[in-house]
This record gives structure tokens, C-alpha cells and sequence, in this order.
């Protein structure tokens, strides 16, 4: 009897001890962490537009997203709106497909995806847009960027996903990317500003084909996952996008 | 014990890889990248030193009944730690490991050597032994990374080995060594060279 309370007394102060510490360096830590996948964003939303981050300092990102990016809010019928800014909205992903939800609080009242973020770039001119959705395993995460023709694609990244290596992950690997780039001509609407979105298409050779770009062998479903959903998260846009200033 | 054998034991002959046949499913996992096999030896030289020496020190302490759940606690709490400081100081790396560094707490050296050397053996010694350990789990995994990266990406450690000459006259990457049969084939090979050359045969 006596040994057993011994036993019970050692495990609990073993787990005592073992959460307080984890406890206070969880805490400690939180906020580095926090920045980092702050900071992650924007190099993403830079290496969006073209903009090469890999060897800069964690300074040098902010300065470059700074001079380059602004964060707007539009709403759906394709407005900016000036009195909700980024940091107003919430964002939630919807865990069975992979959409992001926008959660705005105006007056008390929790408006759902009627207001979106967006970016305006400076020098490459256009604007990038949040996409997410379902590949194989996971959900991908990434930005989108148009040129200031709100058609021509200038590039496409993705920042989190948990595909297979060497299969469905090639989608973060520079071939795959630089299909999006300015100057392969990709286009999202045809000339009656119809959107057409871009296609990733497994029978690849593409080349010259405004809508579609070479899809990625043994990933059928990554592919096809991100032709849905990258047409699905333009749609929300449609409004903005369609419209030329 | 000579202090030495500790060390260098697990190194070659008694390699937690290749002849104890444990951790193999992260050596499959992160080998892909020769950056990302040195941070996982890094991070699980970290947990299972540690791990070693705090289970050493309590080994009289700990209650014979439940001494695999005290280990449990103590080697998922080093494994969270560690997957914090990775994401606070080293975040590209450690979104790359993913969740092979939280898989660290399934890794089996890691409870092996708790429970076979740290439960029995001093802190000292215990120390050691985990350094040897993960040197040896790290030698495996680094020279599968360098065969897995040379033919799967044409690099070594990122920079590009395979010139682009090679590229342009048909040379493709091998795509099976990014996957994990391709890790399996240069396994296989580097144990049957070991056991060709120590003369090992299972029972």
C-alpha cells in the first residue's frame, strides 16, 4: 500500500513538474513563434510577385513588404473598403473543404465572408489574393498574384500543405510555380472577361495554352484540387477582378 | 564497460540503424534533404542525451510498474520543447521536419536506450551513451540523405552537384529516391555492406 502511494505521488510530480516547465517556456517562446509565421506570410506574398527573399534578413522581408505590398479590404461586390483594415478580420478555415471563411465583427454582428483581403503590389503592379483548399492529405495554403490587368497571372505560392514529397509537394517546387510567372502569358479571364481561371492540366504541354498550366505526374488529386479551388477562391473576387481602373 | 566502448560502439557495430534495426521510420522520412537529416540528428541527439542523463539520475527513484510511462512523460516533454525552439529560432527548417520532430517520441531508440542502458547504467556513462546513440542514428541518415539528394535532386546540401550540361544531354533525377522506397533501397545496401564487412548474421 505504502508502495503504491509512493508510485503515485512520483508520477504525479513527475507530470507537475514536466507541464510547468513546458508551461513556462510555451509562453516564453509564443511570441517569436508568432512573428515567424507572420513574417513567413509576407516572404510568401513576396516570392509571389516574383520577389526573390531567400537570403535577406528578417529586417531587410519587412522593409521589401513595406515598399512593395499594400493590404487592402474589399468588399464582395468589388468596393475597397477604407474602415475595416487586414488585422479586422478573422480568418477560419472551413476543416471539410479547405475554404477560407473571413470573419469580420462590425457593430457586434459577425459578417462572414462579406469583406476580403487583398493585396496591391507596387513595382511588379497587381494584386495577390489568399488561396486555400484540398489537395491528397491536407489543406494547401498559398497567395495568388494578377497583374495590374487583373488577367495575367504573375505567380502563385504556397506556404503550407502537407502533400507527399516528391509527388503532390511538388506544388511548392520552383517548375511548378514558375508556370505562373508574367512572362508564360497565363491568363484568368478570356477577352470577354469571362473568368477562366487556370487549369492544371495532367496531360501537360501546355505551353502556349493561356488557361492551363503542366500538371504534376502521380498527383492527380493535388492537381485537380488546386484547378477547384484556385477558380473557387477567384469567384469570391469576381466583382473586384472583373472590373478595369 | 570501457568508457570508449560506450561511445564508439553504437557508432558502427552496434548502430541503433543498421544492426538494432530501430528508428527506421524516420530514416526514411527526413532524408530527403541532407539540411533536414542534420537538424533531425541535431534535435534527437538533444532528446535522447537528455533524456538518457534525467533517467539515469531518477533510475533509483523511478517505480519499477511504471517506469515506461515516466519515461514517456520525460521524453515528450524534451520532444516539445524541442519542436518549440525549432519553431521560434530555425522556422523554414522546422516546417520542413513538420511532424517528424513530434514523432521523435515514437522514435524507438529513444525508449530503447531508456529503458535498456539509462535505467541500469550512471549518469556518466548513460551521457555517453546517448551521444553515441545519435551519432550513429546521424551518420546513417546523413550518408542516406547524401545518396537520396545527389540522385533524387541533383544536390548536396542544396547547392546543385549535377552540372546542367548533364541535364541538357537527357539526364533526368531519379524521382524514386525522393520517396521512400528510395530510402529502403540505400538502406538496404549500406546494411549489406556492413554485414558483409563485420561477417553479422541474424539468428
Amino acid at each position: 500500500m505504502l508502495n503504491r502511494l509512493k508510485t503515485i505521488k512520483f508520477v504525479m510530480l513527475v507530470s507537475f513538474v514536466s507541464s510547468l516547465l513546458l508551461a513556462i517556456i510555451y509562453s516564453s517562446v509564443k511570441p517569436m513563434v508568432d512573428t515567424n509565421i507572420i513574417l513567413d506570410k509576407k516572404q510568401s506574398i513576396l516570392k509571389s510577385i516574383g520577389i526573390n527573399t531567400n537570403l535577406l534578413s528578417n529586417n531587410e522581408i519587412e522593409e521589401k513588404y513595406k515598399n512593395h505590398i499594400v493590404e487592402m479590404v474589399i468588399d464582395t461586390n468589388g468596393n475597397i473598403n477604407e474602415d475595416i483594415t487586414l488585422s479586422d478580420i478573422v480568418w477560419k478555415e472551413n476543416k471539410s473543404s479547405g475554404l477560407t471563411n473571413y470573419l469580420v465583427k462590425v457593430e457586434g454582428e459577425v459578417l462572414i465572408n462579406k469583406y476580403l483581403p487583398i493585396y496591391k503590389s507596387k513595382n511588379p503592379n497587381g494584386y495577390i489574393i489568399p488561396i486555400s483548399g484540398k489537395g491528397l492529405w491536407s489543406t494547401l495554403e498559398g497567395y495568388f498574384a494578377v497583374s495590374d490587368d487583373k488577367s495575367s497571372t504573375l505567380g502563385i505560392v504556397f506556404y503550407a500543405h502537407k502533400e507527399t514529397p516528391g509527388l503532390g509537394a511538388e506544388v511548392d517546387k520552383p517548375w511548378f510555380q514558375n508556370q505562373f510567372k508574367i512572362e508564360r502569358g497565363k491568363k484568368i479571364f478570356d477577352k470577354d472577361r469571362n473568368l477562366k481561371s487556370i487549369k492544371v492540366n495532367k496531360q501537360k504541354n501546355t505551353l502556349g495554352k493561356p488557361y492551363e498550366v503542366d500538371g504534376i505526374t502521380g498527383a492527380t488529386v493535388t492537381s485537380d484540387g488546386v484547378t477547384k479551388f484556385l477558380k473557387r477562391d477567384l469567384q469570391r473576387y469576381l466583382n473586384f477582378l472583373r472590373v478595369l481602373n | 564497460m570501457l568508457k570508449n566502448k560506450v561511445f564508439t560502439d553504437p557508432l558502427i557495430d552496434n548502430n541503433p540503424i543498421t544492426r538494432q534495426v530501430l528508428g527506421i521510420c524516420s530514416a526514411l522520412a527526413v532524408t530527403v534533404k541532407v539540411e533536414q537529416a542534420i537538424v533531425m540528428t541535431f534535435a534527437l541527439t538533444f532528446v535522447l542525451t537528455m533524456s538518457n542523463v534525467i533517467i539515469s539520475l531518477f533510475r533509483k527513484y523511478i517505480p519499477h510498474n511504471v517506469r515506461i510511462i515516466i519515461q514517456l512523460t520525460i521524453i515528450a516533454s524534451l520532444v516539445v520543447l524541442i519542436d518549440l525552439v525549432l519553431k521560434a529560432f530555425l522556422y523554414s527548417v522546422s516546417k520542413e521536419l513538420s511532424i517528424f520532430v513530434g514523432l521523435i517520441i515514437t522514435n524507438c531508440i529513444v525508449m530503447g536506450r531508456a529503458d535498456t542502458f539509462a535505467m541500469h547504467n550512471n549518469v556518466k556513462n548513460s551521457f555517453i551513451d546517448g551521444l553515441g546513440n545519435s551519432f550513429g542514428y546521424g551518420l546513417i541518415l546523413i550518408i542516406v540523405a547524401i545518396f537520396r539528394e545527389l540522385f533524387g535532386s541533383g544536390a548536396i546540401y542544396g547547392f546543385t552537384i549535377i552540372p546542367s550540361s548533364l541535364y541538357d544531354s537527357g539526364y533526368i533525377d531519379n524521382g524514386l529516391m525522393l520517396l521512400a522506397p528510395g530510402a529502403f533501397i540505400v538502406l538496404g545496401l549500406i546494411i549489406w555492406l556492413q554485414r558483409t564487412k563485420t561477417g553479422f548474421i541474424e539468428d
